[in-house]
């Protein structure tokens, strides 16, 4: 049956899945055996430079590969439930545990594996070795693909706020891909509140670390459209419009705020009742940040002036009697945004 | 290697050429068979997504070429060579339990939808839901041979039978069962469905994304098969749709559908070229209304077994369509599912090609 299976693999593959499909199938394997195993010692001679990668070619596609999948996440959960981070390590060792983290983070079993592998974080006993075999990095990636519910959304967050993890290696970029992997909610609903946060706290550090413009808002922008790719098939709202929303309120730095508004125009097509609330919304006189919230709809007009004539067609009614004004308020130079040429043109 | 060199010739003249055959032999589609193999050839030669590989493996299943006329009527034509040789290609390399050529990394790797993980972002998160809408109608002769608690002997009585069972939209319990005894006898159907298909030819699963399906979910049974695609009555007799919803890692891999993975069905349609994968293909929506609202994507994996708790995360829905009558013909639905597509997903697609329908 498994030949069956595997026929649609390469010569190699059929050999690695025959290897899982037997190893999985071993009724006496124990998780003593496991540094045997996974520093390749046991695995047929392939031209693989880790064990992990190995294993993951074994376990094919399609329903098998979820059958097998499950099998082995049921493996690892018992070498990590041994508390192997707690024993001595030496080079083989950690190349096994480091094998064993990362295969945990190439399937996606939470329910089997979030929980031991929240442990060993709370443990906090991995060594820290940057160099080599990177066992506390292996970890993370695991996390990341295992989340323990929404456990982890704050140590994300703060992870992209540039604070210092004790044991996990920091690194703001892998904090946003670990707040896009947190698992929906009993609603069904991604963490979106989080990734504002995340997405305005990258957009600042961007601002302050890339001085090219344009490299600055192709990584943003590369950012922002990972989001609605991963979190697919919106019912109502996008998570592009709701972060065009924060992006005004909040306020993101200006070149985000244009980088989002051009997302909007790409995703949605014109969401003019959404312009027209928050146009309502914001107050016209006062104090704090009123200005800044109009500035960035002064800016996100230009943007659709030009990409989506109909919002920004209302977006200049809407505005037209304060632009006067709001030249000098906001800063913008008033040949950013021409207001007649749309309107000359038909728009 | 052998492959089909399809040329389009522009409105009501398409012409078909496979390299197996001499060139003399050619065809107007507009001219063979029924309306639906017509469309679905056209589907064949629209359908960008299919490999070359895939295309060569096709090749191999056309009938050889007759020795010499006269030809046997149902092989007289280019198209009902292709025809068979679509069907003899879906019997023995996608409705087969191992290895389907949907699933080849070799053959379809292009169509296989990313999932995102730590190191790859830009794919679908693995927790996404997805719904698949199972006609449990269809499957008499399974529950028959599972001999499930009172199954009736023929089809008019399924429906009664099936409402005495599952609860009837939009309520979610059963007068006189307990939700215990329900969960058990959708587990004890799904469970029948599944080790039925397996032991024939089992099809691919068609699913699409729960988000997008659910705003549906009140509009009723007719709505839930009509948004994919599907029949909502078959001969004057209505159906009774189930309602799945389980995540996406529970499926092992999601592929993007082609053609060729819906046998010659006439009402699957090409999803434009500029589509993205993530994107899927778009199921032809055969509800009446506006060509408004936008298409649902669709994708498919190798069948899972399905139980109770996947209809529970769908929000228990179940319940018998009414039989309206009529119902939307294929060149009607055709013209407004590429309408659809021209508005949401690309304006310029086969601007010009009237023949599709």
């Amino acid at each position: 049956m498994p030949e069956e299976q595997d026929a649609y693999l390469s010569p190699e593959g059929r050999m690695a899945a025959r290897f899982v499909e037997a190893w999985l199938a071993r009724s006496d394997w124990s998780p003593d055996r496991w540094v045997i195993d996974f520093t390749g010692l046991s695995l047929p001679a392939l031209p693989r430079e880790e064990p992990y990668l190995w294993f993951l070619e074994g376990l094919g596609t399609g329903r098998t590969r979820k059958e097998r999948a499950g099998a082995l996440a049921l493996r690892l959960a018992r070498i990590l439930e041994s508390a192997p981070d707690l024993q001595p390590f030496d080079l083989d060792r950690k190349q096994a545990l480091y094998n064993v983290l990362l295969l945990c983070s190439d399937i996606r079993q939470p329910e089997v594996l979030a929980d031991p592998l929240k442990k060993m974080l709370g443990r906090a006993a991995l060594p820290d070795s940057p160099m080599g075999y990177n066992l506390r990095f292996a970890l993370r990636q695991a996390l990341m693909m295992n989340p323990p519910g929404r456990e982890l959304e704050r140590l994300w967050v703060d992870m992209a706020k540039g604070k210092v993890h004790l044991f996990l290696p920091s690194d703001r970029y892998a904090a946003f891909n670990g707040v896009l992997l947190l698992p929906p909610d009993e609603e069904g609903e991604f963490a979106v509140a989080a990734m504002s946060e995340v997405l305005k706290t990258l957009a600042e550090a961007l601002e302050a670390d890339e001085k090219n413009s344009r490299a600055r808002d192709d990584r943003f922008t590369a950012m922002l459209e990972a989001v609605p790719a991963c979190w697919v098939g919106e019912a109502s709202e996008s998570y592009v419009a709701r972060f065009w929303r924060e992006a005004w309120l909040a306020p993101w730095p200006r070149g985000a705020v244009m980088c989002v508004a051009r997302q909007v125009g790409v995703h949605e097509g014109p969401p003019l009742t959404e312009v027209e609330a928050l146009l309502a919304s914001i107050p016209r006189s006062g104090n704090g940040d009123y200005r800044r919230q109009r500035g960035g709809i002064f800016n996100t007009a230009t943007v659709f002036v030009r990409r989506v004539p109909e919002i920004g067609r209302r977006m200049v009614q809407a505005l037209s009697r304060e632009l006067a004004s709001w030249r000098y308020e906001v800063g913008v130079p008033a040949a950013r945004l021409d207001l007649r040429q749309p309107f000359e043109n038909g728009v | 290697m052998k492959t089909i060199l399809i040329l389009d010739r522009g409105a009501g003249n398409v012409l078909v050429f496979l390299s197996t055959m001499p060139k003399s032999v050619n065809l107007e589609i507009n001219k063979c068979l029924s309306d639906e193999s017509r469309v679905a050839l056209l589907n064949l030669i629209h359908d960008g997504r299919i490999s070359r590989l895939r295309k060569a493996e096709l090749d191999k299943c056309l009938p050889a070429a007759p020795a010499s006329p006269p030809l046997p009527p149902e092989m007289s034509d280019t198209a009902g060579r292709i025809r068979d040789a679509v069907w003899t290609y879906y019997n023995s390399r996608i409705a087969v339990p191992f290895a389907p050529d949907y699933c080849s990394p070799a053959l379809n790797g292009d169509n296989f939808v990313p999932v995102a993980t730590p190191g790859l972002t830009v794919g679908f998160h693995p927790d996404t839901l997805l719904v698949h809408v199972v006609d449990l109608t269809r499957y008499l002769d399974a529950f028959q041979q599972a001999q499930l608690p009172g199954v009736p002997g023929s089809r008019p009585q399924v429906i009664d039978w099936l409402k005495s069972n599952l609860p009837v939209f939009p309520n979610k319990t059963v007068p006189g069962r307990s939700t215990a005894e329900v969960d058990d006898f959708v587990d004890q159907a799904l469970d029948a469905i599944f080790r039925y298909e397996a032991a024939m030819r089992p099809p691919p699963t068609w699913v699409a994304l729960f988000r997008q399906f659910r705003p549906h979910e009140s509009r009723g049974p007719n709505a839930w098969l009509q948004v994919l695609g599907m029949r909502d009555s078959y001969n004057g007799l209505s159906r009774y749709p189930l309602v799945l919803v389980y995540k996406l890692y529970d499926v092992g891999t999601l592929i993007r559908p082609t053609q060729l993975d819906a046998g010659f069905d006439a009402f699957h349609f090409p999803s434009p070229p500029t589509a993205r994968i993530s994107e899927g293909g778009f199921a032809m929506d055969r509800s009446p209304g506006s060509v408004q609202p936008a298409p649902l994507s669709e994708f498919l994996h190798e069948p899972r077994r399905c139980s109770a708790v996947d209809w529970k995360l769908g929000g228990s829905l179940a319940g018998p369509t009414v039989v309206a009558g009529g119902g939307m013909d294929l060149p009607e639905a055709r013209r407004r599912h590429h309408g659809r597509l021209r508005l949401w997903i690309s304006p310029d697609w086969l601007r010009d090609v009237t023949a599709l329908f």
